[in-house]
């Protein structure tokens, strides 16, 4: 019975949060905000501590053993992000390990695995997924053209909300190789060294202080081995990418509401009105009880998304479709109701409550809203 | 998503499955064994029940010696799954099964577990709750019926009302006030007694669906013998959580019921051709049943996850209340979805009964509201006002 977790996977998690206190707690935020000239702030994450959790072993969790990694499997990762979303702490982590190390163990060839895995678990390696165009997530619309030249990709195009995009090494690039834009046909995937020429990127410092990229191709120029999986044939394998992603994100977003909700409930407990705690106020113990609800919901699905993943199931994109769509209402809910019920110190940035909200709304964005992830899982259940 | 089930509980599967198709018979399949039951349709139910529980498939969590299995919460989950599948019904008394049974194992004498639990299994006796009052709903521990000993008797007067199956019952569980004086919760008590005693006059109540699924029933100094006392005199009220604890116990398999009427809705959907397009082509009503379709299966992580920790032996959490709460909001979406799917359809048979008797689930076992008093007291541990 995988949906418990068992004694490694419970240290794992206990340390994940202990580092997350220490290391990153969640002033770092307000760190990164306003020093925007620092190094750290540039970067958009502590390269130090990057390196700890390199150290770690958390960039490795969902690597096999054989590729350098700790074979923990989605689970594993699942506890340290939800452990990092605690403290909105800032890290690469889901950006190189959820997409860029599924993408490879998905799509990659022996010689690419061998080559990248070892680097991406030990943090020594970024990687990210260049997906997006437009300001919604569509993965079916590619623009982006890789033309056929000789045994050489050349690619030209822009790709937008790339997260981590300004520091990663190594970009997964979705791009279209034959057919319509819009078609599910035709589209492959490219490695790309981001210090390639003709690559370049804008940063976009988003609500949340953390950092997605613009990025743009001109006749950058990759050999026929940059290819990753079949070329044409590309679509099947993006989406298993972005499941992986939303399950993981659905983890972190796991951690911040959790924590976002425990803040308020302390208010609750202490701050008095009319001679007594507010929390005694029935029209706010049910609203408080109800996302106690969702959020105990939310614990199962991810938990369940997690396993689906390990256990290699069919049942994967549905997972993960409605771990995203629950958490993405959950998250709004509690950041919500978390500043409400803080009243006028909820719309300081004196109290954390603000610094969840601003996670919030770009997390519920990523990788497809809870509407894009509506429709699809009707797509998906065959109508 | 079978992959989680452990070898024995596929064992167990395949053995139920066997004998389901061997034994259920067009007369059974498809009969409703909760709320009204026609008396043609009892005697049926009366049958089958009496077959599953020579099969020992009745109440399998039960030890052996009363007639169970000793069976784990993994075999309960595939036992339900099956006879949920082939719509075989359940056995006529989930209240007693499920909620007084335990009670009575926990309290009970050696005679009255003796003399209660098998005819109970068997569906020979149907039970009934006799807890809710006209003025004690929500506030339970409110109740006013007096019970007074008079030598070796206690005699019985006052009113209960929304008695499940209470007009087909043989034997109620039936909480009365001991001690006026004592603190409300302390002077109650717990007691069995068989419907049959004179004095007791029970009227079926008729619910907005037309349906006669409870009752109230009046007792007139009815006088039972003290033997009828379960548990401890004035400790009526700890008998009575851990009868409702119970109650809480089958909501694991919530889900069943309620995905299994989205996927029908989804069928009448795709069906259904409105300006040359299918219904489900309606981004309105595609993305009501889509979400409809999630919540259920959300429901069913939480029962997933649930169930696991039980069988890792991790105690009872807040998830009865949790589900109870969740599970009423997607009858509540369902039942409104319907309509924007079914249309007129809606207001009539299968679909217009469920709209109406769905509105009972967020009032029955617990309010919505009781429900939210509960977490946010008990679990989250905010102060009362």
């Amino acid at each position: 019975m995988a949906l418990v977790l068992n004694e490694e996977q419970q240290l794992l998690k206990d340390s994940a949060v202990e580092f997350f206190k220490e290391y990153l707690p969640i002033d770092t935020i307000r760190q990164l905000r306003d020093h925007p000239d620092s190094e750290d702030s540039q970067n958009g994450y502590k390269k130090d501590v990057w390196q700890k959790m390199g150290e770690m072993g958390w960039p490795a969790t969902i690597i096999p053993e054989e590729y350098g990694g700790l074979g923990f499997g989605f689970v594993g990762l699942g506890v340290v992000l939800e452990a990092g979303g605690r403290t909105l702490a800032p890290s690469p982590l889901l950006s190189s390990v959820a997409l860029g190390a599924s993408a490879l163990l998905l799509a990659g060839s022996e010689e690419q695995k061998n080559q990248w895995l070892p680097q991406i678990a030990s943090g020594e390696a970024i990687f990210t997924l260049a997906l997006q165009e437009g300001p919604a997530h569509n993965p079916r619309l590619i623009t982006t053209r890789a033309e056929i030249k000789g045994s050489d990709y050349v690619i030209n195009g822009k790709k937008t909300f790339v997260s981590d995009g300004h520091i990663a090494d190594q970009l997964v690039v979705a791009v279209r190789t034959d057919g319509d834009d819009n078609s599910r046909k035709g589209q492959s995937l490219l490695l790309v060294d981001t210090k390639q020429a003709g690559v370049s990127i804008k940063r976009s410092v988003m609500v949340d202080t953390r950092n997605m990229a613009e990025i743009s191709f001109d006749n950058v120029t990759v050999p026929a081995s940059a290819l990753l999986g079949e070329q044409d044939n590309a679509f099947a394998v993006i989406e298993q990418i972005v499941d992986r992603g939303n399950i993981a994100l659905a983890a972190e977003m796991l951690g911040s509401v959790q924590e976002a909700f425990e803040q308020t409930i302390e208010y609750l407990k202490t701050r008095e009105q009319f001679g007594q705690p507010i929390g005694s106020f029935q029209a706010l113990q049910h609203r408080a009880a109800q996302m106690f609800c969702e959020i105990e919901i939310g614990k199962s699905l991810v938990m369940s998304a997690l396993n689906a993943v390990d256990a290699g199931g069919f049942d994967i994109p549905y997972m993960a479709c409605s771990a995203k769509v629950h958490m993405c209402d959950t998250y709004r809910l509690v950041s919500n109701e978390g500043i409400q019920m803080h009243g006028g110190m909820g719309v300081t940035d004196e109290l954390d409550i603000g610094l969840f909200i601003k996670r919030a709304r770009v997390v519920m964005q990523m990788l497809g809203d809870e509407n894009f992830h509506v429709q699809r899982y009707a797509s998906l259940r065959g109508y | 998503m079978d992959y989680r089930y452990p070898p024995e509980a596929e064992a167990f599967r395949q053995q139920v499955r066997g004998w389901l198709e061997e034994n259920l018979t067009d007369e059974v399949k498809g009969l409703d064994n909760r709320g009204d039951i026609e008396p043609d349709d009892l005697l049926i139910l009366k049958g089958w029940n009496k077959k599953l529980a020579e099969e020992r498939m009745v109440a399998i969590s039960w030890p052996e010696e009363f007639g169970g299995r000793a069976a784990g919460v993994m075999d309960q989950v595939v036992l339900a799954e099956e006879m949920h599948r082939v719509g075989a019904p359940g056995p006529l008394n989930p209240i007693g099964l499920n909620n007084i049974a335990p009670s009575i194992m926990t309290y009970g004498t050696e005679e009255q577990k003796e003399q209660y639990l098998k005819p109970m299994l068997s569906g020979e006796h149907i039970w009934c709750q006799g807890f809710s009052e006209p003025e004690a709903g929500s506030d339970l521990a409110s109740l006013r019926t007096r019970a007074v000993e008079d030598g070796d008797d206690f005699v019985i007067n006052g009113q209960k009302v929304w008695n499940t199956l209470g007009h087909y019952a043989d034997y109620c569980e039936l909480l009365v006030r001991t001690d006026p004086d004592a603190p409300k919760h302390a002077g109650i008590s717990c007691l069995l007694i068989d419907m049959k005693t004179p004095g007791i006059d029970v009227r079926p109540l008729t619910t907005m669906t037309g349906a006669k699924e409870f009752a109230e029933i009046f007792f007139e100094d009815v006088r039972v013998p003290k033997s009828a006392l379960l548990g401890p005199l004035n400790q009526g009220w700890m008998v009575a959580m851990n009868t409702l604890s119970n109650e809480r116990a089958g909501i694991a398999n919530l889900h069943l019921g309620v995905r299994r009427k989205i996927a029908g809705l989804i069928d009448e959907a795709k069906s259904r051709v409105v300006d040359g397009k299918p219904l489900t082509e309606n981004p309105v009503v595609r993305s009501r049943l889509a979400k409809a379709y999630m919540m259920g299966e959300m429901q069913k992580a939480v029962g997933d996850v649930s169930i696991a920790g039980a069988a890792n032996g991790e105690p009872p959490g807040a998830e009865s209340s949790i589900v109870k709460i969740c599970w009423t909001e997607i009858e509540h979406l369902v039942a409104e979805t319907s309509a924007a799917v079914l249309g007129a359809d809606a207001l009539t048979d299968r679909w217009g009964d469920n709209r109406l008797y769905t509105r009972a689930t967020s009032i029955a076992g617990g309010t919505t509201q009781v429900n939210r008093n509960i977490v946010a007291r008990r679990v989250l541990g905010l102060p009362k006002g």
